[in-house]
């Protein structure tokens, strides 16, 4: 019967355990294709301010989310119903950088999401033979497609949901023979077995739960943020070719979704804060305020 | 029509001289990318007086130079220039308009023919799809309708720049023997790049407001402009929509009743469900509905529903639930007092 229960503790540990993102400290061990020279030198700020527009229209302030576009430098893109990209008229931007372009999109009347949402394509500046000085695309070759969609990725800090870290490992489980924890500060835990030692922090930014259901073709990043909204969905379709030209790829086209509740409906808006944009933007990094703290 | 003008006060005295201006018509890509001091240093050396500078159009900059007063012909040189900070500014168009009348030395051939080496010839050999627009001048010309036609031009920083040319040739009778008749030919040159991107940044304020329009309007997925208002259920379904696009909880609605019933007096709609917040009922007054107009109806329907959904009174939730609603409304009104109304209870 002991071992049993045993046997039972460490596969429900080991399930327990793989749930968690462990801590991997920076290295450049996921820097693909460097000769394609393709940097995000804005990526953070470029977030940042995607993360308060989708907030604000998560809340309806439509007014306030079309001043802070304007104030991102955001402009309609010319044609386009809903489109916006930053532009500047004399396109003082730099070749293979990328860049994002929005969409304000509607989802309709459902049950899950605030209706109102942004797509954003990463878009590559490269040279213009025809205006002699550079544009956007969308569409580029494999490498830089890959390393595109990777240099997106890299710009989250991935870490646990700080509500599941603290329950999880709150001092009351029990730990198999020779294994320990203890939490090194407020957000971070650190479990010691005789042959590792695994580092788990807390985090806005979390993988998508396993338990829940994946959106076919994308991989989702959940951003435990502040607001009424309870999380925000961040879906970031997979290398994509384009149909129409098979050696050609999409730059990475993601998706940021507001969701209304948790599964079990038992959230309410009503109980947080309106978001703030000031106090948001003025963060330097995303984890410096952990949302679900609190 | 500012330009007629300015050109009917000038008809006076522009005289008809004799003396022959040699280069009437400037080779303008040249002059693409200098700066506005340049462009006014070139005027004067081609004896051009500057007539009005700096007019500021948010980026971009208009200058005006005029021909020697003395010459048989009336020329308007117009440079437009992106200004890109205090020290930089660029050239991106150039304009050209010439008008001279018939008893002038200055002839529409010899025009047309120093038009033709610097210009006509080179978009021939470009493009076989050129054509020479004619325009009459009537009551002022916009010269941007005229078509343009694209072509590729080496600037002078020597890489190869895409570029706009207008041309356009006009006549204007005056029914005075002493003036006769005026002949305008325009001509200018712009740096496509520019000249779209001015142009959309000029477009950006009414795009950003359908951006905001269809944002606003927009509630569940339906534009509540288009939405049926005879179907009282479903506007009520926009308005439960609406509390939860505002992060609004409601409760679970098990009654549903919306129905069109005479009401007494001045009454158009009336709520029932107050403090009951598992239902919703609301009668609505057939005759005086049909007459009220779209936004007034939204209002309304957003005032009982204040009532019956939010459990608000008269005297909260600012003017959407005041106790009379006997004018108008316009949309915007809609839109704040329904904000109001909806913060009021956050």
């Amino acid at each position: 019967m002991k071992k049993y229960l045993s046997i039972c503790m460490l596969l429900f540990t080991s399930i327990l355990i793989s749930q968690f993102v462990e801590h991997k400290p920076a290295n450049n061990d996921w820097d693909i294709y460097p000769e394609t020279e393709i940097n995000y030198s804005n990526g953070k700020e470029d977030l940042k301010e995607i993360l308060t527009l989708q907030s604000l229209l998560a809340e309806d302030r439509v007014d306030e989310m079309f001043k802070m576009m304007g104030k991102f430098g955001y402009i309609p893109i010319p044609n386009s119903e809903n489109a916006y990209w930053k532009y500047t008229i004399d396109n003082n931007i730099n070749e293979n950088e990328m860049e994002p372009i929005i969409y304000i999109k509607n989802l309709g009347s459902n049950n899950n999401y605030y209706e109102n949402y942004l797509q954003v394509f990463f878009s590559l500046i490269v040279k213009d033979n025809l205006s002699s000085g550079v544009s956007r695309t969308l569409k580029v070759n494999y490498k830089q497609a890959a390393r595109m969609n990777n240099l997106f990725y890299n710009l989250f800090s991935f870490g646990n949901n700080y509500r599941t870290l603290k329950s999880t490992w709150d001092g009351s489980m029990g730990l198999d023979e020779g294994v320990s924890m203890e939490w090194e500060d407020r957000y971070t835990v650190k479990l010691t077995n005789p042959k590792k030692t695994s580092i788990y922090k807390a985090s806005n930014f979390t993988p998508l739960s396993p338990f829940l259901r994946k959106r076919e073709g994308y991989t989702t990043i959940v951003f435990n943020g502040p607001g009424k909204a309870y999380e925000t969905n961040i879906e970031l379709k997979k290398l994509s070719k384009n149909p129409n030209n098979t050696s050609e790829y999409f730059v990475p086209n993601v998706t940021f979704l507001s969701s209304v509740s948790d599964m079990s409906k038992t959230f309410k808006p009503e109980s947080r804060e309106p978001f703030n944009i000031d106090f948001f933007m003025s963060l330097e990094n995303f984890n410096d305020r952990i949302w679900s703290d609190n | 029509m500012k330009k007629l003008l300015v050109l009917l006060l000038f008809i006076p005295i522009v005289s008809i001289g004799q003396k022959k201006q040699k280069g009437i018509i400037w080779d303008s890509e040249m002059l693409h990318y200098k700066s506005v001091d340049e462009i006014i240093d070139y005027n004067s050396k081609m004896n051009f007086t500057l007539v009005s500078k700096m007019f500021d159009y948010g980026n971009s900059t208009e200058v005006v130079y005029q021909n020697p007063k003395d010459s048989d012909y009336y020329m308007n040189n117009i440079s437009y220039h992106f200004i890109k900070s205090n020290e930089k500014s660029y050239c991106y168009k150039i304009e050209q308009e010439i008008k001279f009348f018939d008893f002038s030395n200055l002839s529409s051939v010899k025009i047309l023919e120093n038009l033709r080496t610097n210009y006509l010839n080179r978009f021939n050999s470009i493009s076989k799809n050129y054509k020479t627009i004619n325009f009459i001048e009537k009551n002022g010309v916009d010269y941007e309708k005229i078509s343009k036609t694209k072509y590729f031009h080496n600037t002078i920083n020597g890489s190869e720049a895409e570029l706009y040319f207008r041309y356009g040739f006009g006549i204007k009778d005056y029914n005075n023997i002493d003036v006769g008749r005026l002949k305008t030919i325009f001509i200018s040159t712009s740096v496509s790049f520019f000249e779209d991107s001015l142009n959309s940044l000029d477009k950006t304020e009414k795009t950003i407001t359908k951006s905001y329009n269809n944002l606003r309007f927009t509630i569940g997925g339906k534009n509540i402009r288009e939405s049926n208002i005879y179907d009282l259920k479903s506007m009520v379904n926009i308005f439960l929509e609406d509390c939860k696009k505002n992060n609004i909880t409601t409760p679970l609605i098990s009654t549903l009743k919306a129905t069109f019933e005479p009401l007494d007096g001045n009454t158009i709609a009336l709520s029932y469900g107050l403090d009951n917040d598992s239902a919703i009922i609301i009668k609505v007054d057939p005759e005086k509905w049909k007459k009220s107009s779209i936004q007034k109806k939204w209002y309304i329907l957003y005032h009982e529903l204040g009532h019956d959904v939010l459990n608000l009174e008269h005297g909260q939730g600012g003017k959407m639930m005041y106790n009379f609603a006997d004018r108008n409304y316009s949309w915007n009104e809609f839109f704040e007092d329904k904000k109001y109304m909806i913060n009021s209870i956050k």
